[in-house]
């Protein structure tokens, strides 16, 4: 499968690039690092047995580069959007950066909508039902995430992974680029059919 | 039971499938059956256990167990779910053991027993195999024949028959073998009388030699011979004399002359030796005139003989039969005249050698030798130059006809992507045949450039669809040449997105280069107002930003390469394709953030936020000429892949960073300076003096952090 574009949205403070190293420190089974960079991550997760590779952008949270993230959010099959759940701003905040989004890519994206901090549930200010009627009312799902503790960190990016998979085989666009390689993949899977035949022949008892 | 099965317990495991073969004898035709059991856990094995078979009997009977159930099968529709597996291995039967059993024996009767009486589908399940088989052996006719009357069981049986183009085929092969059986002991005979010819001119030159030898030996013996005699003359004339003078008195003895030898024996050794050199140099002469003959002779022998082959070899091919009694003819007449020929040459030689010396001759063979040995050499380097050749034809071809387009086009072979270059050659080879339309298309294209980019709002949607269609073209017409291309190191899928790559950067280098200059000249014209935006913000901060690079923290400022980064971001305009231009780009990305990988930089100060400001500073330092009608080719004609990769993260914020200048150019840079300054010191994290307060606050506000929690620790 070809690298799914994943952009993390949120208020600046918010805790985006904390989610974002969480998610590269944990080294759970099966997935694969490919590229590292501060902002840039590509990371192979592994949903049943088929692999997707998610290549994940950091984006500025201040309110001066708000102007210059569209930019980012190009071609991206979804978006974490991240908000702090003790700050109430920060929830309030994500229907502009869903407005602009929308603006941008269109309502065809995966959304994640993820409440940061949930190991400081003293100074909660967000309750859980308001972020999950925000999430239903974009077409979203809703995490509680630490990204101190590691809590459903790796939850969400695999539940993210096999949304974004369906998301594509239902999406698949009928571009001459993409016609070409189908009938390309398909010819390879004839001759491939054909060596494991061989292969098959040629054994020894 | 006819056919008991032979199952042991707990043999079968889950995901094997069990294939039970039996051979039979057909002289006792299944009233005495005499099983031979061969039982197998793989389809791997099923090819070795049929040749088994095939060894014992010329008759075989298969019989097979069906296992489980598997969807890919063809036949699954035929049968009950038990069945399916069945049927999957008789498509493997049908398709690939099926041709190869017509090569060993040529009178197979195969009977397939199904399992059991359960089977509903029997008879047309027989029938869709013996269509199978008839339609993918063309060389065997499949009959189907019921067998319920001779066992009462629910046997499938197929008849294979030979037909009789088959048999016309394997009469013409042997035909064929017999010519070249004959062919080679012709041959054979041939070198034969070629050793014995060169061992009968060994032996000559031996006895020659010999022959020399005891002559030269004579003449020795002669001249010592005579030199004897005539020294024994002047001595008894010296003796005489001496008698004479003590007889004779002194003024006698002075009248008379000194003794010397008789004029006549001293005109006879000065014409001897007069003569002696007068006929050794009409003998070099001669012997000069004849070589030169001889290989007159020679020459005109080889050419004949190369002719005739020519002509036998052409004829062969239309009428072996006749034209070999033919050759036979020849060649016996050639040999003959060869043998004559030798015969009359070695005559001659022989007459020469009588005549003449033998040490002449000897040097002229000896430069035969070497002429010959030259010979030889030349031809072996002209082979190895002929396939040096025909090697560096194909990659000439390819670089004149992409000299033709106008573009550089240089192979780089790097030590690590050696398999991917070749990959790349091979791609190359396969795409830019001559005799394709795909040539015609590029040219079409840099000649109607103008027409094509018409419409100025259309331009990239044109260009887009052009090299999308190019690169549908290539892949539909050379689908079945790329896909057996050989991936060395990689998967197939892995070299399929080298293909694909390949194809696509060609197609960029092909279409885009020499229309590059066109391209950005039209972007430029579109994008006055923002490059001249983007040049009176640079005006105002350059002077301020060499100043102060205070928006920036001082970690940053001091192990970022900077100078690194800002001598290499400009290189990308240098650059026509946009996966090379990007390439760079994402090189000056790796320079910046090499620091944070190395551990030398904390990875909190390597922000998002900061990003943006690092790529802003490098851009005002840098100063690269017409930079937004750059950026504005990559991010329409790019690769939509490559803008959703790393590279494309790099070419993104270098977007944002000049988006961020372009905001400058209305505003007071003094002002902006202190809000930059501001909205740095503003971000704990990237402020390098207010560590302290930095932790304080990421504890405070930003417990989630988990590095932070470590500085705790």
């Amino acid at each position: 499968m070809k690298k799914q574009k994943v952009v993390l949205l949120g208020k600046g403070r918010v805790g985006k690039t904390s989610i974002f190293k969480r998610f590269l420190q944990n080294e759970f089974h099966d997935n694969e690092v490919t590229t590292i960079q501060p902002q840039y991550l590509e990371k192979q997760v592994k949903v049943n047995t088929e692999k997707v590779t998610l290549s994940i952008w950091d984006t500025a949270g201040q309110e001066r580069f708000r102007g210059l993230n569209p930019l980012f959010y190009r071609n991206s099959k979804a978006a974490i959007m991240v908000y702090d759940i003790t700050d109430q701003e920060s929830l309030d905040s994500l229907e502009d950066w869903l407005a602009e989004l929308k603006n941008q890519v269109g309502h065809k994206i995966v959304l994640m909508i993820v409440g940061n901090k949930s190991d400081l549930k003293k100074k909660r200010q967000v309750s859980i039902e308001d972020a999950e009627n925000l999430a239903k009312k974009v077409g979203a799902q809703h995490f509680c995430v630490s990204a101190k503790t590691g809590e459903n960190i790796d939850e969400m990016f695999h539940e993210l992974a096999k949304r974004v998979m369906k998301f594509v085989k239902e999406n698949k666009t009928p571009l001459n680029t993409t016609k070409s390689r189908r009938n390309f993949a398909l010819v390879n899977e004839d001759v491939e059919t054909k060596k494991k035949k061989k292969k098959n022949n040629d054994g020894c008892c | 039971m006819l056919f008991p099965y032979y199952r042991k317990r707990g043999s079968r495991k889950p995901n094997q499938i069990k294939l039970k073969a039996v051979s039979l004898q057909v002289d006792t035709y299944f009233a005495q059956l005499r099983p031979i059991h061969f039982q197998v856990n793989k389809l791997n094995r099923w090819k070795q256990t049929q040749q088994r078979i095939l060894r014992l009997n010329k008759w075989g009977i298969l019989i097979i167990q069906p296992m489980q159930k598997n969807r890919s099968s063809v036949f699954s529709n035929y049968f009950d779910e038990q069945d399916s597996k069945l049927g999957q291995i008789l498509y493997y039967f049908c398709y690939d053991n099926i041709q190869e059993i017509q090569i060993v024996n040529s009178q197979i009767f195969h009977l397939l027993y199904l399992n059991g009486e359960q089977h509903t589908y029997q008879h047309q399940f027989a029938l869709l195999i013996t269509e199978e088989i008839s339609s993918r052996c063309s060389v065997w006719d499949a009959r189907y024949m019921s067998l319920m009357e001779f066992t009462k069981r629910p046997y499938l049986s197929l008849l294979f028959t030979k037909n009789e183009q088959m048999e016309e085929q394997k009469q013409q092969e042997k035909g064929k073998k017999k010519e070249k059986e004959k062919e080679k002991q012709q041959n054979e005979k041939q070198k034969q009388k070629e050793k014995e010819q060169q061992q009968q001119q060994q032996q000559n030159e031996k006895q020659q030699k010999k022959e020399k030898i005891r002559r030269n030996q004579k003449l020795i013996a002669k001249q010592s011979f005579e030199a004897v005699f005539l020294r024994k003359n002047i001595r008894r004339r010296r003796s005489q004399n001496s008698e004479n003078r003590q007889s004779t008195p002194k003024k006698e003895r002075s009248n008379q002359k000194p003794w010397r030898s008789p004029k006549k024996n001293r005109k006879n050794i000065k014409t001897k030796k007069q003569q002696q050199q007068k006929e050794k140099q009409q003998q070099q002469k001669k012997e000069k005139q004849q070589q030169q003959q001889q290989q007159q002779q020679n020459q005109k022998q080889q050419k004949k003989e190369k002719e005739e082959q020519q002509k036998t070899e052409k004829e062969t091919e239309k009428d072996n039969n006749n034209q070999n009694d033919q050759n036979q003819e020849k060649d016996q007449i050639n040999t003959q005249n060869n043998h004559n020929n030798n015969e009359k040459v070695q005559e001659k030689e022989t007459e020469k050698d009588q005549n003449q010396g033998n040490e002449n001759k000897e040097e002229t063979e000896k430069e035969k030798d070497d002429e010959k040995k030259k010979e030889i050499l030349k031809l072996r380097k002209k082979l190895r130059r002929k396939k040096q050749i025909r090697l560096l034809r194909n990659y000439k071809q390819n670089f004149k006809r992409l000299q033709f387009i106008n573009c550089t086009y240089q192979i780089s072979i790097e030590k690590s992507n050696i398999d991917s270059t070749i990959l790349r050659l091979l791609v190359d080879e396969i795409i830019f045949k001559p005799e394709q339309d795909i040539l015609e298309k590029v040219t079409y294209f840099t000649q109607n450039f103008q027409k094509i980019t018409s419409n100025s709002e259309l331009i990239y949607t044109n260009i887009t669809k052009f090299i999308a269609g190019l690169q549908n073209k290539i892949i539909k017409e050379h689908i079945k040449e790329l896909n057996f291309l050989p991936p060395k190191k990689y998967n197939k899928s892995r070299s399929n997105e080298l293909i694909i790559k390949i194809i696509k950067k060609r197609t960029e280098q092909v279409l885009l280069i020499p229309v590059y200059d066109k391209i950005i000249n039209l972007i430029s014209k579109t994008t006055v107002k923002e490059q001249k935006k983007i040049n009176k913000s640079l005006k105002k901060l350059r002077p301020i930003i060499t100043q102060d690079l205070a928006f920036i923290p001082k970690q940053l400022q001091t192990s970022t390469n900077w100078k690194a980064a800002i001598r290499n971001l400009p290189k990308f305009i240098e650059e026509r394709m946009p996966s090379k231009q990007l390439k760079i780009i994402s090189e000056t990305g790796d320079m910046i953030t090499q620091t944070v990988k190395n551990g030398n930089l904390d990875e909190k100060l390597l922000n998002a936020d900061n990003f943006i400001f690092i790529y802003f500073f490098i851009l005002i330092k840098s100063n690269i000429p017409n930079l937004e009608a750059h950026l504005v080719y990559l991010e329409n004609l790019a690769a939509e892949e490559q803008l959703n990769d790393k590279e494309g993260f790099f070419f993104t914020s270098i977007r944002a960073a000049v988006d961020l200048l372009k905001d400058f150019a209305n505003k007071d840079p003094i002002i902006e300076n202190n809000v930059l300054n501001s909205s740095s010191n503003s971000n704990p994290n990237s402020n390098s003096n207010s560590n302290s307060n930095s932790n304080s606050d990421s504890n405070s506000n930003t417990n989630s952090d988990p590095n932070s929690n470590k500085n705790k620790n």
